[in-house]
């Protein structure tokens, strides 16, 4: 039987009798863009960058681009060398929309006098890529939303040379977890103490090697992880490495489910996707009560999800992890070596190996098994070359994986 | 009634089977297959590595369980360490989102049950197949490493780091399986020996400018997408710049080649080799195509390549053709045909930008050829979609061996095109 031709007609008039949108934007000078811009010059370039929020970008392009997953950044390119330069997109974000591809997104219910407004108004405002001697150049690049602090890099090309410009920006409506912590009041300054390379052994031995549940009583996953570098050094290596932030938890089903250490949430959780298009990698942080050299000390562990959940049939079922607690923590390593975060790496073996045969479970029924070992970083905010990185020998590093 | 125990008893004895066939190896068995018999070796620095594929069928074989239906494709190294010194392997290098040898062996864990079951993830026969990364001084490793599948030409990277040296080796290997496009192509005799024509600069730069603006239809009538794209490099520089910056290799079209993309459309699931239509050029449909899906599968770059009877600097020169799928639309026509963003130029800019992030790229150039369309006179394609440009092709020196992004030279024949913006 199927649908008469005469129903088929009443829809399709019904559908384009919705297309009644007429299309409005602002420009971006009614809101504060240029005067938030972060600004840094390199040689005779100087590159200025904005985030536009949620609210802002409504505005300015008409249309919730943010409830597309895109997040456009404003940037003004100054050119003040004796070259034409090239900016590249694409380093900013590889999989970047262009602007038409944004509009088309959005087509629904506008007519096509507002899409051709539409159109133009995109077309018009994406930053160009060349940029002429002694001249300045400014406009959008429609990258992929992530919550949090906006971490990017601006390239920019000459025949002769290139530059890098990086940019970690604040993107007004998103309070990161760590935000919300009072760092200064964690720990009596009597408590902390400042270690040496040489004293370190016994200071992180001092330190848990497991986290605990709730009320501190079951155990959790070994913290293999140690961090060293101030809060904002860590940030910064971080977000670098493709990691982001997450808003602090408040439900309290969720936070019977989350990893404490000396007595408390962590201070910081990080997701990253390791380059496929689902959360891979969660990173916990916890602030610890000594210093090593003057510097914070952070421990973590990773917690790596497996298997075809959602993220909504996590939040219900629970994620799978992957056992292999391990693996996690060299995938770490490596991660901020590649990202170019990495300044020193150290290992330190420990005594609570499991080995796979006799693997436990820990307070959420997740599985692991460990060699007990310990891996030290120290993370840079400024890139450090790959070659430039150092070793640091406490032990040798596990030779078995 | 009677039939109906009949067929449930067929149906249990059918789970039987299943279940039978299920158990897991007790030992992966390393050299299952003869995958090993396309392993490519090199040697650098003191150390060498040996590099094999194992195909869909021969992964199921070694593991017992379908790996490419579940999206993962083991690598098998051997590590040999010459070296005075430990080496490390990095898996992150080789595919940042590799999977764990315990995550593999679960991949097909889409059961709806909650996470309070305490059930083992633990396979240890995976486990122990794994790459692992320390290579003793004087030592050798292998095992498997757990990547995201790329049918076709596997392209990956194999670093090794010790405290001495980073040595990076590059691998292509092809993996059967697909009816690929370019093997079908002779490129020997594509074109008589006496058909080619070695170009100076001068003659490149006035042939390429007269070459008509777009390609064509079958009946060499319509103007199709326009030919905005100048490539130069032999069939393998190609194909190796193009893989290493992502792009996916096409198939032809065969029976299998059609189910596979009437399934994906019906499921949604992702066909990334499927057949590209035909355009024509030099009186022939495309010799290569190539694709790459970006957040989903409507949402693809097309790209078209006709090897030219000219040479530069000894080397083929090729006319092409790139497209950004930004949707789907109905037409009168074809049924459905993908809609192309209008914006041809910023499509063309984004390719360069997209071989010279992957080291693919030695030397660009703009040429004229196309002639400009503004935005407000566009001209339309074969499907009516319309498109808009500055005119200029884009000539694309790639190479198979890697090159700094800052290394890259701007030939300059034409001054490259100048946008402006109000924002």
């Amino acid at each position: 039987m199927g649908f008469s031709p005469v129903i088929l007609i009443l829809f399709a008039l019904l559908l384009s009798a919705c297309a009644t949108k007429s299309y409005h934007y602002e420009s971006t000078k009614s809101f504060p863009i240029r005067e938030r811009a972060v600004s840094v010059t390199k040689d005779k370039i100087t590159v200025s960058a904005s985030v536009p929020g949620e609210e802002e970008a409504q505005a300015i392009f008409g249309i919730p681009i943010y409830d597309r997953g895109i997040q456009p950044i404003w940037l003004n390119i100054e050119n003040n060398s004796e070259q034409r330069i090239r900016f590249a997109p694409t380093g900013v974000d590889p999989g970047y929309f262009s602007p038409l591809e944004v509009a088309y997104m959005h087509r629904k219910g506008f007519t096509k006098e507002a899409m051709r407004q539409m159109n133009l108004r995109f077309y018009r405002s994406a930053m160009p890529r060349h940029i002429p001697a002694g001249e300045s150049r400014s406009g959008y690049v429609f990258t992929h939303l992530n919550p949090g602090t906006k971490a990017f890099n601006v390239d920019v090309f000459s025949n002769r040379e290139d530059e890098n410009f990086a940019f970690f920006i604040n993107v007004p409506g998103f309070v990161a977890d760590h935000q919300s912590v009072d760092f200064d009041t964690l720990y009596d300054r009597s408590q902390i103490q400042d270690y040496d390379l040489a004293g370190l052994r016994t200071g992180l031995a001092d330190l848990p090697w497991f986290s605990t549940d709730r009320s501190g009583e079951q155990q959790g996953t070994p913290v293999g992880i140690v961090i060293v570098g101030q809060g904002i050094e860590v940030l910064k290596a971080l977000l670098r490495a493709g990691w982001y932030e997450s808003p602090k938890i408040h439900d309290e089903k969720q936070l019977e489910k989350l990893h404490y250490l000396f007595g408390r949430t962590p201070d910081a959780v990080f997701r990253n996707q390791g380059g496929g298009t689902r959360d891979r990698n969660e990173l916990n942080l916890w602030l610890a009560p000594m210093l090593i050299e003057g510097e914070e000390v952070w421990l973590a562990h990773i917690i790596h999800f497996i298997g075809q959940r959602t993220q909504l049939e996590q939040a219900i079922l629970g994620a799978r992890v992957d056992p292999d607690v391990d693996d996690g923590r060299n995938y770490l390593l490596q991660n901020v070596w590649y990202a170019q975060s990495l300044e020193r790496v150290g290992w330190m073996a420990g005594s609570g190996s499991v080995a796979i045969e006799s693997a436990r479970f820990d307070f959420n029924s997740l599985e692991y098994f460990t060699d007990g070992y310990r891996l030290i970083v120290w993370l840079s905010g400024e890139p450090v070359s790959l070659l430039e990185t150092k070793s640091w020998v406490l032990d040798d590093p596990p030779l078995n994986r | 009634m009677a039939q109906f125990v009949l067929k449930l008893s067929a149906v249990l004895f059918f789970v039987l089977l299943v279940a039978a066939c299920s158990s897991a190896p007790q030992t992966i068995p390393e050299h299952a297959g003869d995958y090993r018999d396309r392993a490519q070796s090199q040697e650098k620095d003191g150390i060498r590595v040996t590099a094999a594929v194992p195909s869909a069928e021969e992964s199921k074989t070694i593991f017992g369980t379908p790996l490419y239906k579940r999206g993962v494709q083991p690598v098998w190294l051997k590590i040999e360490n010459s070296r005075d010194e430990t080496v490390s392997f990095l898996s992150v290098g080789l595919d940042p989102a590799y999977f764990t040898p315990i995550e593999a062996a679960n991949m097909d864990l889409n059961e709806k049950k909650q996470v309070s079951d305490k059930r083992s993830l633990i396979n240890e026969q995976f486990f122990e197949s794994g790459m692992g990364s320390t290579i003793p001084a004087h030592g050798e490793r292998s095992g498997f490493v757990f990547s995201q599948l790329d049918e076709g030409t596997k392209a990956f990277n194999v670093d090794v780091i010790g405290e001495s040296a980073f040595t990076p080796f590059t691998f292509f290997i092809p993996v059967p399986g697909l009816n690929l496009d370019h093997h079908s192509v002779d490129w020997q005799n594509l074109y008589p020996a006496d058909q080619f024509l070695d170009l100076s600069s001068d003659e490149l730069i006035e042939k390429i400018e007269s070459e008509p603006c777009c390609a064509t239809d079958k009946k060499n009538e319509g103007t199709a997408d326009p030919l905005n794209l100048v490539v130069i490099g032999t069939p393998d520089e190609v194909y190796y710049a193009f893989i290493r910056a992502g792009w996916d290799e096409t198939e032809t079209i065969y029976k299998g080649s059609s189910w596979k993309t009437i399934t994906s459309f019906i499921s949604g699931g992702e066909y990334r080799y499927s057949p590209v239509s035909a355009l024509f050029v030099f009186n022939r449909g495309q010799d290569i195509a190539f694709q790459k899906a970006r957040d989903n599968i409507h949402e693809r770059n097309h790209l078209r390549l006709w090897m030219s009877p000219y040479r530069y600097e000894g080397e083929p020169v090729w006319l092409g053709q790139i497209s950004r799928d930004i949707g789907v639309r109905f037409t009168k026509k074809t049924i459905t045909t993908h809609k192309v963003d209008p914006d041809v130029d910023e499509t063309r800019e984004g390719l360069l930008e997209n071989l010279a992030y992957s080291q693919a790229l030695e030397k660009v150039a703009y040429l004229g050829g196309v002639g400009e369309a503004p935005i407000g006179q566009p001209r339309t394609n074969l499907t009516g979609d319309p498109y808009f440009t500055d005119g200029y092709r884009l000539v694309l020196w790639v190479t198979s061996h890697p090159t700094d992004i800052a290394d890259i030279k701007l030939e300059p024949w034409r001054a490259p095109p100048d946008r402006q913006s109000t924002p």
